[in-house]
């Protein structure tokens, strides 16, 4: 399906802009051949078609890719770039991690910000980008966010209805459960546990959530530590099925949700076409989770794209390939292809997924708790305390206020 | 009277290439271990730093001993529970048991079967949601469980996986020694009417001793080297509550993860692998000791 989509929106951009001229004109001075790094098979057909789009316009640019799949993706980078031999564009985390700062430390990357046209995005989409008032790497407007996925014929089968305040959604939990049905489908793994905690959390405290946006809600304030509670006293009634603690990893999560073990899948927007192609025939939905007073909000943010490398030896080309990434056809194609959520009221979502997700947010963004851990860490080590300790909360092996102490110590 | 050097022609492109690949990569992961070199940028030297932090850091230094202790927990597994298992699947095989050859076959077959598989076999039989043993369980009444979620069974599990999967190559090697015995010892051992038991006893078991001492030797290194397994099952954390930690996992993480100050930390990394070296360079010595009792010359 992805593959379809990726064909189907590079066709359409590419005619569209080769044959009739609308964005870009074909140029020919610039030539060489460029290689891009990707760190994920996810993302290969929607590269293949913005690489088709960017040689429709420089086709004396030869490109070639690599997808570097795996934990090992910065080990690989990192020892590419200190050999010399690193790729002329590579991706990487954007500012929630701290690869690309560590890159701009030991001068592996070109400062973008005069050399490429950032206007079609929006000061939040270049927030993954800016570094000490810089702009390092070119952002995908995918938006990144949490969505909570339901079974859509568990539902009607069941005659259980979306909930539209947050005691519904508590009290469907328990119904889905005593019809014998796992209510959540959850894995006791770091990154797969905040892409539920923060949907709900947002939920749970609108307020809260809305002054993370300025730090005015700090990490470990009250409704952070009791909405980590909330998810415990959830695990312990059963809501995530009696032995959650055992499922491995993200794989296992996501099967007990497409083979009908579980009603619901809280996770990222990213995930849609996975769940697709996982089982074809599963009728699923997506809707926020809604606060009491019915307020829903999508967490989250654009993507990160590529950087490029301050060694390239075909910097015209890698700032070519750049700046068209940086264009709307290209920003089209790669969220149509990938069947995300836009992050631009431009470029409008290619799936009923997507688009669902994205009317379910009802125009309210919020910022990600985690993404305040990565900014406002006074020592740099927020993150890392966080992504050591996140699951020994769940698996009961530390208290929710010793945690939050914890990371509270690390912030500003 | 000149010496004849022309060996030194002989010995010397193994001698340059096992320097360039062995040793020095080895002298250069002593020296990281001294520095706080990220992977990246400038390595700086700190002395014996990176090694306090690994024994006293109040974060670090209770990780890096649970998952010391789990090595040596699996290290004692492969030498009273593994070996011997091997060790006795091997003499069932000689003794010629029913089916054996068949059995032999379906033993060995796990060992061609990559560890991702066999991580993936593991999810099917033992996810909590969708394995197919917590069905079976439930269809007959039973109490479901939360296997690699609890830290009763995860370790228990894993050392069952890994007999399932790797067992078949040491029961090969023992089965080869015993049928590499010689023909005329087992046919005068009949003649003087010796009992299985016996034969077992004064002939096999001596003649498989230096079988047992290499396997054991290569078992130890691979015991306090494991890094698939538990890291395929339990992920990088270690699994739940630590229960699948190893040393090499811990390695892993703080070195390529976000380490200790959030940033690869390969001169911390290598200080790890340092200490690990001299845990299994102890071990390893101590058992040769102890196995070169077992030799004899043939």
């Amino acid at each position: 399906m992805k593959k379809a989509l990726a064909i189907l929106c590079s066709s359409v951009m590419i005619f569209g802009s080769v044959s009739f001229g609308v964005s870009a004109e074909v140029n020919e001075d610039v030539s060489g051949s460029i290689t891009i790094w990707e760190h994920n098979y996810s993302f290969e057909e929607s590269l293949k078609s913005v690489i088709d789009g960017f040689q429709a316009l420089y086709p004396n640019v030869e490109v070639d890719y690599e997808i570097k799949d795996g934990d090992q993706y910065y080990t690989l980078l990192q020892t590419a770039l200190q050999g010399g031999d690193g790729p002329d564009l590579f991706w990487t985390n954007g500012t929630p991690t701290t690869h690309m700062a560590s890159y701009i430390e030991n001068n592996y990357l070109a400062d973008l910000t005069d050399v490429v046209d950032f206007s079609v995005f929006s000061d939040a989409a270049l927030e993954m980008s800016l570094i000490d008032g810089k702009y390092w790497s070119v952002p995908w407007l995918t938006m990144d966010t949490r969505t909570c996925y339901y079974n859509k014929t568990l539902f009607e089968e069941n005659g259980w209805a979306v909930p539209t305040t947050f005691s519904e959604f508590e009290a469907l939990l328990e119904t889905i459960k005593e019809a014998g049905i796992i209510p959540i489908s959850l894995s006791d793994t770091t990154w797969n546990l905040l892409f539920m905690y923060e949907p709900l959390l947002s939920a749970y405290d609108v307020e809260y959530t809305k002054g993370l946006s300025d730090y005015t809600s700090k990490i470990d304030d009250q409704p952070a530590r009791d909405c980590m509670k909330l998810m415990l006293d959830w695990a312990d009634k059963g809501y995530y099925g009696e032995n959650w603690l055992g499922v491995a990893d993200w794989n296992a999560q996501l099967l007990a949700f497409t083979t009908g073990n579980a009603a619901m899948y809280i996770n990222g927007s990213w995930d849609a076409s996975t769940i697709a192609e996982n089982n074809p025939d599963l009728d699923y939905g997506a809707f926020a989770i809604p606060a009491e007073d019915g307020t829903t909000g999508l967490v989250g943010t654009p993507a990160n794209g590529f950087s490029i490398n301050a060694a390239t030896e075909n910097m015209d080309a890698a700032v070519a390939f750049a700046n068209y990434c940086a264009s709307l056809d290209a920003q089209t194609i790669w969220v149509q292809s990938q069947g995300a959520v836009s992050a631009s009221p431009d470029i409008e979502a290619a799936t009923d997924i997507a688009k669902e997700i994205s009317e379910g947010g009802k125009g309210n963004i919020y910022r990600s708790w985690q993404n305040v851990l990565a900014n406002y860490s006074s020592t740099g080590n927020a993150t890392t305390v966080w992504e050591n300790d996140f699951a020994k909360v769940f698996s009961g092996d530390m208290s929710v206020d010793d945690f939050m102490d914890e990371l509270a110590a690390e912030m500003q | 009277m000149k010496k004849n050097r022309n060996y030194l022609l002989f010995i010397s492109p193994a001698f340059i290439l096992y320097t360039i690949f062995v040793i020095l990569p080895i002298l250069y992961v002593f020296y990281l271990g001294f520095t706080d070199w990220a992977g990246v940028g400038e390595m700086h030297f700190v002395g014996l730093k990176n090694f306090i932090t690994i024994f006293t850091d109040p974060r670090f230094a209770p990780e890096f001993r649970n998952a010391l202790k789990n090595n040596l927990k699996y290290l004692l597994c492969v030498w009273f529970v593994i070996t011997p298992f091997q060790y006795f699947i091997a003499y069932m095989f000689f003794i010629k048991i029913p089916a054996y050859k068949y059995i032999k076959f379906m033993v060995f077959l796990p060992y061609v079967i990559s560890s991702t598989i066999v991580s993936f076999f593991a999810m099917l039989v033992f996810d909590p949601n969708i394995g197919f043993l917590n069905n079976i369980l439930s269809t007959l009444g039973m109490k479901k469980g939360a296997w690699f979620g609890d830290v009763n069974w995860s370790f228990k599990l894993l050392i069952l996986i890994i007999i399932w999967q790797s067992a078949g190559s040491g029961i090969m090697i023992f089965y080869s020694n015993f049928i590499s015995t010689s023909k005329d010892v087992m046919d005068a051992s009949r003649v003087d009417g010796c009992t299985e038991w016996q034969r077992f006893i004064y002939i096999l078991f001596p003649l498989s001793l230096p079988s047992c001492a290499s396997i054991i030797s290569m078992s130890t290194i691979w015991a306090l080297a494991i890094f698939d397994y538990p890291f395929i099952l339990g992920g990088s954390k270690g699994g739940v509550s630590g229960s699948l930690d190893f040393v090499n996992i811990v390695f892993y993480r703080y070195t390529f993860g976000s380490g200790l100050n959030a940033k690869s930390d390969l001169g911390f990394g290598s200080s790890i692998c340092v200490v690990m070296f001299v845990v299994m360079f102890i071990i390893t010595y101590l058992q040769s000791r102890i196995l070169k009792r077992f030799e004899y010359d043939t």
